[in-house]
């Protein structure tokens, strides 16, 4: 088996690390805290899978080899949620600081305005129940979304590193969905969004993705807002994993896929938009005779 | 004329002429350095070609269709110095256009970031009659690695195509070197052993003497 092929380095190995590390996490820190086992779920498996396929550089010079360090800075800002605990205001400051640091440092002074943008979305994020796998299905759906339009604006590495954080993603919300068995909580959202964030800086400056589609993409990590929900915070003095599971019942297996479906509509317009009406425009021909104006030779 | 007088006469002549003897002399073991000139290379005759392994299947070819260069060059000597050699990354070609658009984006060339790939040496090290090595550096998605590339000094002489208010004194200068895209940061498909590492440069060209 070729281990780096491009479905083992972008889906088989980020989702099963996910989904082992996030057990082995909830394992020593058990269920009640179980927002940081899933950080460490996500962000090992991203960070493993990452150095796995593109390595790591200690002296990073492009977008793409900068592009891991700023899922480093995203897990750390998603260890400081997790442990922030009633305190979602201060994960939610930290989260937005590494927001505007990780894409200033990729794009420059519009790269930390897209930081700021994206910060008022992880806070609609974090509003998410941390009892159900709705942020992370939005998180999966759109990370789905933004490979399917680096892949058509002609990224390939661009592609596998969104699938990678969609897979790394949903191992971790595996242990949420059909049945909740740790919350998901801020820390694994702040993580999971800053790198989507991240990985959607660095493809609006070295492809040519529509602006649109970009814009779309990120409205579909806004479902959530749609499906709604009481936090998991209202129910107290429950050990996780057991009976708030029972009182979820259908809203956890069913609310998620809700979310999921509506952020799959908005990502279907946003790809859509990518491939027939933005930047990427009809694909060139591969046999037989190019039209003149297509021949690089005569531009 | 008294024997005097001309011995006289003869000492004067050769006093005359000593100063433009010496200058004659000194003209005739003048050094190397002074034949030293500058070429450039002429962007009409400069083709930059490479070759990259696809899968095992086959290399693929390609150029890059925009380059400038020159280098110090003294033909008395064989001395070669001052070589610089700059490829624009976005005119890389390959015959398709995908690939193309492939090749100059951030999974390989980056051309959007980092437009310019830079060959430098400063002395070239004769090892043959026409035969050199450079040791350079060479300048790739913003990193800067040794670089050794194989020179042949192929021909140097008044240009038969001259025109009759100009006359070219043309170089012509073939140039082969191998270097590792990994050792640049270039790492995609690298793994999995779709595209290789190893990126043959073939380069050749004729300079024109300034």
């Amino acid at each position: 088996m070729d281990l780096h092929h491009p479905f083992v380095e972008s889906v088989a190995l980020p989702l099963l690390l996910s989904l082992a590390l996030t057990g082995i996490a909830r394992g020593f820190v058990g269920a009640a805290r179980g927002g940081l086992a899933a950080v460490i779920g996500v962000g090992g498996a991203v960070i493993a899978a990452t150095t796995w396929m593109s390595g790591l550089s200690p002296a990073p010079t492009s977008t793409l080899s900068r592009l891991p360090w700023t899922f480093v800075a995203a897990i750390v800002a998603g260890w400081i949620a997790a442990v922030a605990g009633r305190r979602p205001a201060v994960g939610w400051l930290v989260a937005a600081a590494v927001a505007i640091a990780a894409l200033g440092w990729l794009g420059g002074v519009r790269g930390a305005i897209n930081g700021a943008i994206g910060s008022l979305l992880l806070a609609a994020l974090m509003r998410a129940p941390a009892d159900r796998a709705d942020a992370a299905a939005a998180l999966v759906i759109a990370a789905l979304g933004l490979a399917a339009a680096t892949m058509g604006a002609g990224s390939l590495a661009l592609f596998q590193q969104a699938l990678l954080l969609a897979a790394a993603t949903g191992g971790a919300a595996l242990w949420l969905w059909p049945k909740p068995r740790l919350a998901f909580g801020p820390g694994a959202t702040v993580a999971a969004t800053v790198c989507w964030l991240a990985t959607a800086q660095a493809a609006s400056q070295s492809v040519a993705i529509a602006p649109l589609t970009l814009g779309l993409l990120a409205a579909a990590l806004l479902a959530t807002i749609v499906t709604g929900g009481r936090h998991a915070g209202a129910v107290h003095g429950d050990r996780w994993g057991l009976g708030v599971a029972a009182r979820a019942g259908r809203a956890a297996l069913l609310r998620p896929l809700a979310t999921a479906a509506i952020a799959g509509i908005i990502v279907a317009a946003a790809v859509g938009w990518q491939f027939y009406g933005g930047a990427a425009g009809p694909p060139a021909a591969t046999d037989g005779a190019k039209p003149a104006a297509e021949d690089p030779y005569l531009k | 004329m008294t024997r005097t007088r001309l011995s006289l006469a003869a000492s004067m002549a050769a006093g005359c002429y000593r100063p433009l003897v010496a200058l004659l002399l000194a003209a005739a073991a003048a050094p190397a350095w002074a034949q030293l000139a500058r070429y450039e290379i002429d962007p009409e005759h400069f083709s930059v070609g490479f070759l990259v392994e696809h899968i095992g299947y086959a290399k693929v070819l390609g150029m890059f269709r925009t380059a400038k260069g020159s280098f110090q060059f003294d033909e008395k000597s064989g001395a070669v110095s001052d070589v610089r050699i700059e490829v624009d990354t976005t005119s890389v070609f390959t015959n398709h256009r995908k690939r193309d658009d492939h090749l100059k984006g951030p999974d390989f060339l980056n051309s959007g970031e980092f437009p310019r790939m830079v060959f430098t040496a400063g002395q070239g090290k004769r090892t043959a009659d026409r035969d050199y090595t450079l040791d350079g550096q060479l300048e790739l998605l913003g990193k800067t690695q040794p670089v050794t590339m194989k020179a042949r000094w192929n021909k140097s002489g008044q240009y038969e195509m001259s025109t009759l208010f100009s006359k070219a004194y043309v170089t012509g200068v073939s140039v082969r070197g191998t270097f590792k895209r990994s050792a640049f940061g270039m790492r995609y498909g690298l793994d999995n052993g779709w595209v290789g590492d190893d990126v043959e440069l073939m380069i050749e060209f004729e300079a024109r003497r300034q």
